[in-house]
């Protein structure tokens, strides 16, 4: 009796050990991802616990998988998208709020972030994740696809007609 | 990775640094496992000793519980990761496709009944497990592999028609270890509809061709042209499921020049923009893996003044 409550009390430890080290260490890739896809700081910290909260429960299965930073990803990009959406059908934030927090929150040379920003705000939700995860965190196209649960196909058109609505609204084309 | 211009490049680039630089809240940075309560230890050590007392004084009742314990099966995990259904793998297939190996479960390795296809063939699956994971034929028309089963995403393959494909017997042999799961539904798109000969016949007289009619299937293809001194237009057609786009860059800027859905081989011309200055052009075709196209370019003869 006593052995078995050993076994289960290590076996705990290191099954949080193993979640903190995996998923918790994940924390501040997955924040900086749903940032630039939601560009809200608060839904983005959102998004992350509820991505970790996800993998938390499902850690049983999670902690078997070859990849499960990749897992990560997908469940946060898709919260991202939904969450988003949902807010957005609620008319919230709005937009004078955002402006505001993002001139608020720039602490270098502003011009081209301010403009910057304002383009990228033009984006839908899935062009910013299929830029954001194609262009800066270097994933394929494919891999795109799986994160965002669509086809390669259309990866490849939300960042090319998210890439000309940024050009467009820079004034680059 | 997309290819992007010098200048929107150093401004995404400034932009997701900036992104980067953002901190989460000092709450969220805190963040960790949920931890056993200290006073769990003392609280389990309890239970156990009253368990080991009910146990001692109860064997009777315990065995008869274990000989129950035998006969109910332990409840599966929710959040094991599952494989799609069949209507979920059968979900990516062209409409214009037929079944000819209904959707199929299995685990580890295994070969699929042969069969005959015809047109384009479809191949969709789904695994679960660790390892890689392949579906090849043995004389190696059909090859695809992908290196993880990652929580029973779905995968699709589509090989085109010709005459290694188009009404020879196939089978198809899944590669995989002996534990993971997988489901397999092919399909093919019987006789293809060929597609119309882009040429002469198609374009107006004295028209100049500046790229070939070319055909694609997939992924983009690029073709490379210069800027012609009239005006010049992009013909197109496609056979397939969804849409073909067509791109159009000059001095390294891409931007979308059309994009239009298939219809089973319609031809569409369309006028294409014309950058200022004189240089070579690049036309980039993309459509799904399960569509087929066909591209030209001509132009017509600047009007005289």
């Amino acid at each position: 009796m006593i052995a078995t409550v050993r076994e289960l009390s290590t076996g705990e430890t290191l099954l949080e050990r193993t979640f903190e080290a995996v998923a918790v260490s994940d924390a501040r890739r997955l924040f900086t991802l749903a940032l630039s896809i939601l560009r809200d700081d608060g839904e983005a910290e959102d998004a992350v616990q509820e991505t970790l909260l996800k993998a938390w429960r499902s850690w049983a299965s999670v902690s078997t998988m070859e990849r499960p930073a990749s897992w990560l990803t997908r469940v946060c990009v898709n919260h991202c998208i939904s969450r988003r959406r949902l807010l957005r059908s609620r008319g919230w934030p709005p937009l004078t709020l955002m402006e505001d927090e993002a001139v608020a929150g720039l602490g270098r040379p502003a011009a081209d972030l301010m403009d910057m920003e304002r383009a990228y705000r033009r984006l839908s939700l899935k062009q910013r994740a299929a830029i954001t995860l194609n262009y800066r965190h270097g994933y394929s196209v494919e891999e795109c696809a799986v994160f965002m649960g669509c086809s390669p196909g259309t990866v490849r058109t939300h960042v090319a007609r998210g890439l000309a609505t940024l050009r467009k609204e820079l004034g680059d084309d | 990775m997309i290819d992007v211009d010098s200048r929107l490049d150093a401004r995404l680039r400034a932009f997701y640094e900036h992104i980067e630089e953002q901190r989460p809240s000092r709450a969220f940075q805190g963040l960790e496992a949920p931890r056993s309560r200290p006073h769990r230890r003392t609280l389990n050590l309890v239970a156990g000793l009253a368990g080991f007392a009910i146990v001692a004084t109860g064997i009777g009742f315990f065995a008869t519980e274990l000989a129950n314990r035998h006969a109910v099966k332990p409840p599966a995990s929710a959040t094991r990761p599952t494989l799609p259904s069949s209507s979920q793998l059968a979900l990516d297939l062209p409409s214009i496709s037929h079944t000819v190996i209904k959707a199929t479960r299995g685990r580890g390795s295994a070969s699929l009944p042969t069969f005959t296809p015809q047109g384009i063939l479809f191949i969709q699956s789904a695994c679960v497990g660790s390892g890689s994971f392949s579906i090849t034929s043995p004389d190696h028309r059909v090859g695809m592999t992908a290196e993880g089963c990652d929580g029973g995403s779905i995968g699709g393959v589509s090989v085109p028609a010709g005459p290694t494909i188009d009404g020879t017997a196939l089978t198809l042999e899944v590669s995989a270890e002996p534990s993971t799961e997988w489901e397999i539904v092919v399909a093919d798109s019987g006789p293809v509809p060929p597609l119309p000969l882009l040429g002469s016949s198609t374009i107006p007289a004295g028209a100049h061709i500046l790229v070939p009619a070319t055909t694609g299937s997939g992924t983009s293809g690029i073709q490379t042209f210069f800027i012609p001194a009239g005006p010049y237009f992009v013909q197109y057609a496609c056979v397939g499921t969804t849409t073909i786009d067509v791109s159009l860059s000059y001095l390294n800027q891409t931007s979308p020049f059309t994009s239009a859905s298939c219809a089973n081989g319609a031809i569409r011309t369309e006028e294409a923009p014309k950058p200022p200055g004189s240089g070579v052009m690049n036309l980039t075709v993309g459509s799904p893996p399960h569509s087929f196209w066909e591209v030209l370019v001509y132009e017509l003869p600047a009007a005289k003044s």
